[in-house]
Formats: C-alpha cells, structure tokens, sequence
C-alpha cells in the first residue's frame, strides 16, 4: 500500500505539532508540509508536489478554512480535503459539504477517527459521522426551503387571501405580523402587475398560483 | 376728575346756558311785542274815543252857530258870567257842583247871547265804553287845571275835579304835544299811557287812555312761569339724558378696567360679556376678546410647552405676535434639544450593547479559538504520550467534555456562525438546541434573504438576543407548550413574530420585567416598534425593526 502524503494547515502551533506527532506514529501516514494559514497553503499547492490529502482547519488568518476548500476544490479537484475544526455548528458542515470536503472533524476527535477518516477518504470516499451527518442534514433540509421560501411565503398568503381570509387570520395562521402579511400582498399585487386585490385573485386563479 | 363728571357738567351746563339765553331772549321780545300791541291798542282807543268826544263837541258847537239867540236866563247862577266871556267853548267844571265835566258854550250875538251847558252825560258814556280795557283800563279826561275831568273809575264815587293829576306827561299833553309810554297815574299806579288833547275853541282837555303795567304784564308773568317750568323739566331731561350717556359710556369702560387688570395679573379666562351699542364700546369689547383669545392661547401654548407636549401647534396672531414667534422657537428649540437627546440617549444605549456584544464575541472567540486549540492539542498530547491505555482513555473522555462544554460556552456568548451564515442560520441552531434539550416545541421559520440579506452582523445580533430573552420568558414563566417563530426580511424592515400558547401574563404589571425591559430597549434603539398582545393560552410579540435604523 502506497503512503498517504498529507498536508495539515492549522493556525495553531502546537495543535498542529501534537497532530503532527500522533500522525507520525501510523507508518502509512506522510506529512509533506504543515503551514498555519491559508495563504501559506495555497503558495505551497502551486510550488510542490499536490498531496492526496489537506488536513483544514476552518479559522485561519488571511485566508479561511472555507476559502481554500473552494479554490482548492475547483483547482485541485483530485486533493481530497479532511476538515479539521472547532466548529460543530450544522451550517459550517454542510458548507463543506456543499464545497467539496471529503469528511468533517471536529478538533477533538479521537485518534482511532482520525486515522479512519484518512484512511476512508484516500479510498476516495466519503466520510461523515453519524453525529456530523446529522447536524448537516438537519442544517440542509433548513437550507433546502431556503432558496424559494419567500415566493413560497408569498404563495401561501396568496392563497389564504383568495380563500378570503383577513389579513389578522393570515397572519395568526401563518405566524407572521400583519404588516409582514401586508408587505407580501403589495410585493404579490406588483409582481403580478395587477391593481387591487380582486383583480390579484383572478388573475391568481387563471394563472393557477392558487 | 372722572368722565361722568367731566360730561355731566359738559351737558347740564350747555343745556342751561342755551335755555337762559333762549328764555331771555324770548321773553324781551315777547315783553317788547306786548308793549307795543298794549299801546297800539291804547291809541286805537284813545283815537276812537277822542274823535267821538270832538265829534260831539263840534257837533253841539255847531247846532249852537245854527241856533238864535236866548235869554240869559237860561244860565244856572253857580255859573258867573264872567266865566263866559266870549263866544266860544269853556270848561266851567270848577264850577259844578257835582264836581263832575261841566262845558259852557257861548255865542254872542250883540247883546243876545246864546248860551249851552254840555253835562258829562254823554262823555261819561263815550269814557266808560270800556270794550278791550281788561280790568284796569280806562280813558279819561284832564282838565288844564291838572284835575280829573271825567270820573275815575277806581274811585267812581269821588267827583272827577276833587282828584289832582300833576305829572310831566300831563303838563306835556296839555301844552298841544300827544305821547305815549310807561308813568305814573293819578293813583301813583304804573301804567302804560297814551295821551292827547282836545282843543275846541277855548276849550282844552286831555284824553288819556291807561292800562295797569301789572295787567298788561300778566301774560308776560305767565309766560315766565312756563317757560321756568320748561326749562326746568328740560334740565332735568337733559341731566337724565347726560346720566345714561355717561353711564353708557363709563360703565363699558370700568368693565373694560377690570378686565385688562385681571388680564394684568395673569387671570385669562374671565369671560367677557360684550355689550351691543354703541358700536365703538362694542367694537372695543370685541378687540378686548380677541385680546384675552391671543393671550390665553399663548398662555395655554406655553402651558403645553412647559408640560413638554412639544407636538402642540400655534398659530401666530400676526407677523408682529413676537410672543408667539419666540414660543414656537422655544418650542422648537426644545423639541430639537430633546430629539439630540433621546438620539444621544439611543446611541450611549446602543453604544453599551455594542460595547457588551463586542466583549461577548471576543469572549467568545477566545474561548473557542484561544482555549479549544489548547485544550485540542492536550488531547492530540494524551494521545501521543499518555501509554496507559485506561488512564488515556479516562483523560480523552474528560477533554471532551471540556472542550463541549468550553464550546457550548462560546456558542451561548456568541455563535460564530452569526457571522458566517447569519441570523436566520444562526437562529436554526439555536432552535434546533432549544428543542433538542427541553420539552417544548418550537417552530422556527426563518424567511430571511439568503443571498444579499440586508441584515447586518449588529442588527442581527440583536435579533438574536431578543429571540433568546423572548424564548428564555417562555420557558421560565409561561409553562407553555409549543412556540411559533417567524423571522421575515422584507424589502425595508425585518419583522419577528414569536407566539407562544403559554400562559399569558399582565402587560402593564409587567412592564418593567428585566426581561421585557431588555427586549423593549432592544428594539427601542434600533427604532423598531414592538406589539404585545397577551392572554391565557396566547402571547403574541409583533416586533419590527427598520433596515435602515441608524
């Protein structure tokens, strides 16, 4: 089995000389460069050998953990990058998901996880814990509604004022202010180019919104 | 000296200047026209009766002319001859025995003399034809001896010859001259008199006719009663008339007084009861009210003012109204001063929680950049050097939980992914936690934009930290079951909706809640407004807070 070339990048000295040290003792395990900030890693990447494997911390100086991921991901797509953090918050894993990363650690992970997620990802799987696994899909299944929510918001108010319910219902029913139910009528009745509310139910009804 | 004496004295002596001088006048004049209407009829009299008496005289003269010669027999002998001595007409009362008018006609004729004896008879008859003589006026006789030929008629029993008559007038009359005027009588009476002699041949007699002064003045005296009496109910008018001028004029003005020196000691609000006439006063009372309007409208301006009810309008009465313009200055410097100060107020306020997030953040990141780090690379330490396998064991599971719970710390003074994914991100976690270590239910609806959101890290922040109060009231006090939040960013304002089904507590009691006085000065300094509605079973927050709050 060929060693696994590895370059860590993390701020923090001597974390990253304890990691140093505990990589060192798996014989397939081979450090090419450690560098404590984004820019030093992205100097590096261009003047030597690629690595198989970026071991990232997300909190760098100049450069973030994020960053890199994104250049590193488009640039270097065959590097495979292990996130390496303190933070175990669903939006920053599913961020690194999202932007390539081969697996989420967080910083104090046990060493026997550690040489298991190197060892997966050089395979070039995939690896997320059970516990990271579901913080991410917690955080996208939020995500997911996200990017339609509000026409979707809008949609809904839509409806409940063609089925002829006050502004007040709609707003208990849905849990939004009044003023916020409002907002959307007047953001609906100039999306769709129309004048009052009786012209917006019809034109709502043969456009098939509601 | 006051305006109703000053008029008082003005009227009433006019008045009586003007009814002395009229009444004067009038009665000269009067007494004047009188005199001369007096006389006038007294000569008509006079003439009337002094041409019966020559006529008859000439007429008896005549019929002797006519008549021959008689014996002298026929003469009485109390007449002497000698009183006859020629032909021609004599008085020969002297010699009358009745004292009364007794004339002699003579004509001689050689040695025949005709002779006639003329008694008063006729005369008397002609004198005592007394129409428009009044009471007092009589035509008489007088003799050129100055004795009363005819009879008096005041003393009608004494004969005629036995009363002297010596006056100037008399004198005059009898030496050929008439007159007319004002004398003496034979009675020592005043009278008004005319006079004018009869001369017959020889014969002289005077004719007067007379009428007492005090008769004739009698209408004269009347008319001076009258006209005191009119003058006098003319005065009294006219005090009357100058009393109601005066009390016209002073009364409005006395209440006016009153008025502007209430005014003066700052009482405005006595009502005033204008008076109608005259147009002036009226025109005065209504300047006096408009007075007392301004003044109480400024007085009532800087009431407001002064309770700093810096909203209160005022209209100027006049581009002069310096008053006014230097209230509505002052009220304008005030309501500037106290926006600077509620403005520097807001910022010292917003400052502090900048001041207070600041510090949490950089709390924060040191415990979790500064203190995990080490508390990381301890662990990687243990792992390296630590051989005993339980001993490792047992450390790596104590640095675990340090490190969660220094992360769990640094999460509850600030999440870091406020700043990296935002609020809405932010608030989903917390959520997601919230609902994982607690019975309650929340839903959390985060409909802020993900792309180009307009919220920025300290706007958020504080959103953050009112969704973490408002969740923390409901799980402390509310025993609620289920909360519902909404986060919407809209085009210019971001509006939170959080209800929770707890409950409910007393808005006005609790309105000085630490936690609600934290929500409230929260928002307060983001310019935002909050709506609380509470009730058993449902508290509703409305929050909103303008995008652009600075």
């Amino acid at each position: 089995m060929n060693s696994i070339h590895i370059v860590i990048a993390d701020d923090h000295e001597l974390f990253l000389s304890g990691l140093v040290e505990l990589l060192k003792k798996d014989p397939l395990i081979e450090i090419d460069h450690t560098v404590t900030d984004g820019q030093a890693l992205l100097s590096h990447l261009q003047e030597q050998d690629a690595p198989d494997i970026i071991l990232l911390d997300l909190t760098m100086p100049h450069v973030g953990g994020l960053e890199v991921l994104d250049i590193v991901s488009k640039q270097y797509p065959f590097i495979k990058c292990i996130i390496l953090s303190m933070h175990d918050a669903g939006h920053y894993i599913s961020a690194c998901a999202q932007k390539g990363a081969y697996s989420y650690l967080l910083k104090n992970a046990d060493e026997e996880e550690l040489i298991h997620t190197i060892y997966t990802v050089s395979e070039g799987k995939k690896y997320f814990s059970p516990a990271i696994t579901e913080k991410m899909v917690n955080s996208m299944a939020e995500d997911q509604i996200t990017p339609q929510s509000l026409s979707e918001k809008q949609r809904e108010v839509l409806k409940l004022i063609a089925e002829g319910y006050t502004t007040k219902e709609i707003a208990a029913q849905l849990y939004i202010s009044t003023r916020t139910v409002e907002t959307h009528r007047a953001t609906i009745i100039k999306k769709l180019n129309v004048k009052n509310t009786a012209e917006l139910i019809k034109v709502a009804a043969k456009s098939g919104l509601v | 000296m006051s305006i109703r004496t000053w008029i008082n004295i003005a009227i009433n002596s006019l008045v009586l200047m003007v009814i002395v001088v009229l009444t004067v006048v009038f009665y000269h004049q009067t007494a004047e026209t009188i005199q001369d209407r007096i006389l006038l009829q007294l000569n008509s009299i006079k003439q009337l009766k002094g041409i019966q008496i020559r006529e008859y005289l000439e007429e008896e003269w005549l019929t002797l002319k006519a008549e021959s010669a008689q014996s002298i027999d026929s003469i009485p002998d109390y007449i002497p001859l000698s009183a006859l001595p020629a032909t021609g007409a004599y008085d020969l009362s002297e010699y009358s025995p009745t004292g009364k008018l007794l004339i002699g006609m003579v004509k001689y004729d050689g040695d025949q003399k005709q002779v006639k004896l003329i008694d008063d008879q006729q005369i008397q008859h002609i004198l005592l034809e007394r129409t428009g003589m009044g009471e007092t006026g009589e035509t008489y006789l007088v003799g050129d001896d100055l004795r009363l030929r005819s009879r008096s008629r005041f003393f009608p029993d004494q004969s005629p010859f036995s009363i002297g008559f010596d006056k100037p007038r008399v004198r005059r009359g009898l030496s050929g001259e008439s007159g007319q005027g004002i004398g003496l009588d034979y009675r020592e009476v005043e009278v008004y008199t005319v006079y004018e002699p009869i001369e017959l041949e020889s014969l002289r007699l005077l004719i007067l006719s007379e009428i007492d002064v005090s008769e004739a003045h009698r209408p004269l005296i009347d008319l001076r009663y009258r006209l005191i009496s009119i003058a006098l109910v003319i005065l009294l008018i006219a005090a009357l008339i100058a009393h109601y001028l005066t009390s016209v004029l002073t009364q409005p003005l006395t209440d006016i007084r009153e008025h502007l020196q209430s005014m003066s000691i700052g009482q405005y609000d006595r009502s005033i009861r204008p008076v109608a006439h005259p147009l002036e006063i009226h025109e005065m009372y209504i300047a006096l009210i408009e007075l007392q309007t301004a003044l109480s409208g400024a007085v009532r301006f800087s009431t407001a003012i002064g309770d700093m009810h810096l909203d209160e309008e005022y209209t100027p009465n006049s581009s002069f109204d310096l008053l006014g313009e230097s209230l509505i200055n002052m009220r304008d410097q005030l309501a500037e001063y106290q926006r600077l100060d509620q403005l520097r107020a807001q910022s010292t306020k917003r400052l502090l929680i900048d001041r207070l997030e600041q510090e949490r953040r950089r709390l924060s990141r040191e415990l979790h950049d500064g203190v995990g780090p080490l508390l990381t690379s301890l662990k990687l330490y243990v792992q390296n050097h630590i051989k005993d396998p339980v001993h490792q064991s047992e450390m790596r599971s104590r640095l675990d939980e340090t490190i969660s719970e220094i992360r769990r710390m640094s999460y509850a003074l600030l999440p870091p992914s406020i700043q990296d994914f935002g609020i809405g991100a932010t608030l989903s976690s917390y959520i997601d936690g919230i609902n994982r270590t607690s019975d309650i239910e929340v839903h959390f609806e985060d409909l802020t934009h993900k792309s180009n959101s307009q919220i920025d890290i300290t706007l958020a922040v504080n959103i953050y930290r009112i969704v973490q109060e408002l969740i923390n009231n409901t799980l402390k006090y509310a025993q609620a079951t289920s909360i519902h939040c909404t986060l919407s960013e809209l085009d210019d304002f971001v509006s939170l909706y959080y209800i929770d089904d707890g409950r409910g507590f007393d808005i006005v009691a609790t309105r000085t809640g630490a936690g609600l006085t934290n929500i409230r000065e929260r928002v307060d300094i983001f310019n935002g407004t909050i709506q609380i509605e509470s009730k058993k079973g449902q508290t509703l927050f409305e929050i909103e807070i303008p995008l652009s709050y600075e």
